[in-house]
């Protein structure tokens, strides 16, 4: 769309992919392509993009970044640098006020858990709220969505995995963040995201807000077109009385962030981000709502004066806006 | 091609508008016909008329065939690029230029997307009707050169008859303005209309007057399933014979409803051989007259599983089931053949029964879909383009059925164009005659056949 040329299309791309050598533009294409899998959700023909992507990528992706990416985000003990200082605390093992309905067991993500602990409190918290009792290991470490992103697969098939293996037996695991759910499922571990679980179980009604809240959801890429989940966090949000949840134009683009794109494509992320903000503030939103850290950062920077924040977080906390 | 030759049309549009690197010319290698590859010697992004007309003419001076593409989403290979051709490309002449409500035009360039086109009428209340399937993504250019339909044709006909004027640069480089704004207007020949649907062969359309309508009020929209399919063409039969019009009339055969069942699990029955599609639009009142009778003679001819929709959004997943078919059917086996065979709609059903024996003989499998009304049916072949033992067969299959097609009284293609899938059977189609007043008009329009050589005539 951007470029209007055959080559930044799914078309375009996929033909490049089937040829037999894989030039400097094929991997030019590859840096620029968001990995956003609108391509998938829009295919009728069940293309599965996102895979072929990831083969791609691991003979176009530069083995320094790869390298990096691997020290970085390789061991749970190395991401504590990200944040060193102890976040809110959570129990390894935390039981609901009732007669536990389910026993599951929380994903706390690397990024997620360093610069956003609240979010998974929350999560454990809603949980708990919802009747069921939660198993959070401490240090789970990163899943891999990163690393198989970025022309690794293997290693972040292992990794997700490996955090998997740091749970007792419960009965399900549960993601709060899109991207890092969206590759356990294509790990084929066995993951549900936070909303499509609560709303299995039947979405119980928040504390109300005590005055309208006019709220607008973001699609992350990897929820709507990566887990086709949109009503559920919708329905979420929904459950909050007084919350006025409004439509935003393109909810579903991609804001930008993807991974680690703001790096690799900083102008074009720019150009995301600043249109992903045309549209929040076109509507008059005060509050933003997306279940990915990497959209909250984006859109935090993007509307800095606005509350930007997860749906089960305002779920818990909008009776005290 | 040369590069010296290159160099002559960087200069003329900037190096950003034209392509020549191995990969880029790799990607404009085909259209969304599957069976056609061949690279283009480069690629070129013009944006405006003139842009258009330096590029003909340097293509003249240096004996460069010219090949016109959109989105490249053509079903008869019209954009394949030629062996060392040059593709010009009209995605960045993609400008709304007026919408005149009052004297109900559009103004466009032919790189604007037809959902484009659609969603710039409705703002003003008005209706551009022709839907190809393909309308999210093909441009409105594509569809003046091909002549597009879609499923509102039965009612509200095809792109040609909503073309008031159009701006065309000939082979020789001259820009002519053809038709005009008027509702009548016998100055001369029709000469726009010898230039919608011909492919780009004749001329580059670089601007396209389009005639809108008032919006329709209204639109009822039901499915019906039938255990036969022709007591689903007598049903539709019927319908017509009652004098009435639905805006949409379309059906799918046993083998498409089954694929549209395995990806869209709508509870599709599976045992039935035809399910229609049928949409009344227009006044409220008439529509919910007609529609009621309808659905009448529906049931009366035998339908079940009638389901009527309640709401736009019902509306939209009934039609949905249509609207999916051939992705659907492009899901079971890596290559998908789309044909678009065309009988007066009276042999509608003798022509599907004749599709179905005619793959069992050849061991090809096909699923049918299209527009009963109009009888522009869709025989689409599932295969794999790299078994070729199985591409002969599909060859065989389809000549059996155009030949078919031709014998009652059809056509071999409704809208999707001759291109280069076609040619084999255009002089059967069209007889002697015909083809040698199409050359004698194609040598005189562009004598050293730079556009689009070899496409409709061989």
């Amino acid at each position: 769309m951007a470029t209007k040329r055959e080559r930044s299309g799914p078309r375009g791309r996929i033909l490049l992919m089937q040829q037999e050598d894989y030039t400097e533009v094929l991997k030019d294409e590859l840096e620029y392509c968001l990995g956003c899998l609108a391509c998938t959700s829009a295919c009728p023909a069940g293309v599965d993009y996102g895979a072929l992507l990831e083969r791609a990528r691991t003979k176009t992706t530069p083995r320094w970044r790869r390298a990096l990416l691997r020290l970085a985000f390789g061991g749970p003990r190395r991401l504590k640098l990200l944040r060193p200082w102890p976040g809110v605390p959570i129990g390894e093992l935390e039981v609901p006020a009732e007669k536990p309905r389910a026993r599951v067991g929380v994903l706390t993500g690397c990024v997620q858990d360093a610069w956003f602990r609240n979010v998974n409190r929350d999560t454990v918290d809603i949980l708990l709220a919802h009747g069921c009792e939660v198993v959070t290991p401490k240090l789970q470490g990163c899943c891999g969505a990163l690393h198989a992103h970025h022309g690794d697969p293997e290693f972040g098939h292992r990794l997700a995995d490996g955090v998997t293996k740091l749970f007792p037996d419960v009965d399900m695991l549960i993601s709060n963040s899109a991207g890092c759910g969206a590759h356990f499922k294509r790990c084929g571990l066995p993951v549900r995201d936070i909303h499509e679980f609560l709303a299995d179980l039947g979405i119980r009604e928040a504390r109300p807000s005590p005055r309208p809240l006019p709220v607008t959801y973001h699609d992350a890429c990897h929820l709507a077109h990566g887990q086709a989940i949109r009503k559920e966090p919708r329905a979420l949000l929904e459950s909050i009385p007084n919350v006025e949840l409004t439509e935003m134009h393109e909810s579903d683009w991609c804001c930008g962030n993807a991974g680690i794109y703001n790096l690799t494509q900083p102008a074009f992320a720019r150009e995301l981000r600043d249109r992903k903000e045309r549209n929040i503030r076109a509507i008059g939103a005060e509050i933003v709502a997306a279940a990915n850290p990497g959209c909250l950062l984006q859109i935090a920077r993007a509307t800095p004066d606005l509350r930007v924040l997860h749906p089960v977080t305002l779920w818990l906390h909008a009776c005290a806006y | 091609m040369t590069l010296e030759q290159i160099a002559e049309l960087e200069t003329t549009l900037g190096p950003d508008r034209v392509l020549y690197a191995a990969e880029d010319l790799a990607t404009y290698a085909m259209d969304a016909t599957a069976t056609f590859h061949q690279r283009p010697a480069c690629v070129s992004f013009p944006e405006s008329a003139q842009e258009v007309a330096s590029i003909v003419k340097w293509a003249g001076r240096h004996n460069i065939p010219v090949v016109t593409r959109g989105s490249g989403t053509g079903l008869s290979g019209g954009a394949v690029p030629v062996p060392d051709s040059l593709v010009l490309c009209t995605v960045r002449m993609d400008r709304v230029l007026e919408l005149d409500a009052t004297n109900r035009t559009l103004l466009v360039e032919p790189g604007v997307i037809t959902q484009a086109i659609a969603e710039a009428a409705a703002e003003a209340e008005l209706f551009y009707p022709p839907d190809p399937g393909s309308m999210r993504v093909c441009t409105i250019g594509g569809n003046v050169a091909e002549n597009a339909g879609g499923l509102r044709g039965l009612k509200y006909g095809v792109t040609r008859d909503y073309v008031l004027a159009l701006e065309v640069v000939m082979p020789s480089g001259e820009i002519a303005w053809l038709g005009s704004k008027c509702v009548k207007d016998v100055a001369g020949y029709s000469l726009k209309d010898l230039f919608i649907g011909s492919e780009g062969t004749l001329g580059v359309v670089t601007k396209i007057l389009l005639k809108l309508i008032p919006a329709p009020a209204a639109k009822r929209t039901l499915t019906a399933v039938f255990d036969t399919m022709e007591a689903a063409a007598a049903a539709g039969s019927s319908i017509l014979a009652a004098r009435l019009t639905p805006c949409t009339m379309e059906f799918l055969d046993r083998t498409t409803m089954e694929c549209v069942e395995e990806y869209a699990k709508i509870g599709l029955p599976t045992d039935a051989e035809a399910l229609l599609l049928i949409e009344c639009d227009g006044h409220p009142a008439a529509v919910e007259e007609e529609f009621a009778q309808v659905e009448s003679l529906c049931r009366d001819g035998g339908a079940r599983d009638l389901r009527v929709a309640q709401s736009a959004e019902e509306a939209e997943q009934l039609a949905s089931a249509r609207r999916v078919a051939f992705a659907a059917l492009a899901r079971r086996r890596p290559t998908t053949v789309l044909e678009d065979a065309t009988v007066p709609r009276t042999e509608l059903a003798r022509m599907v029964r004749f599709i179905q024996e005619t793959a069992r003989k050849h061991d090809v499998q096909i699923g049918t879909f299209g527009h009963l009304g109009d009888g522009n049916l869709h025989p689409t072949c599932l295969c794999d383009a790299r078994d070729s033992a199985e591409m002969a067969r599909v060859h065989a299959a389809f000549d059996e059925i155009f030949r078919f097609a031709l014998e009652l009284g059809g056509t071999i293609t409704g809208e999707h164009g001759v291109g280069l899938a076609k040619r084999p059977w255009l002089e059967a189609a069209v007889q002697k005659p015909g083809v040698q007043l199409m050359r004698q008009l194609k040598s005189v329009l562009d004598p050293q056949g730079i556009l689009n050589p070899g496409k409709i005539l061989g």
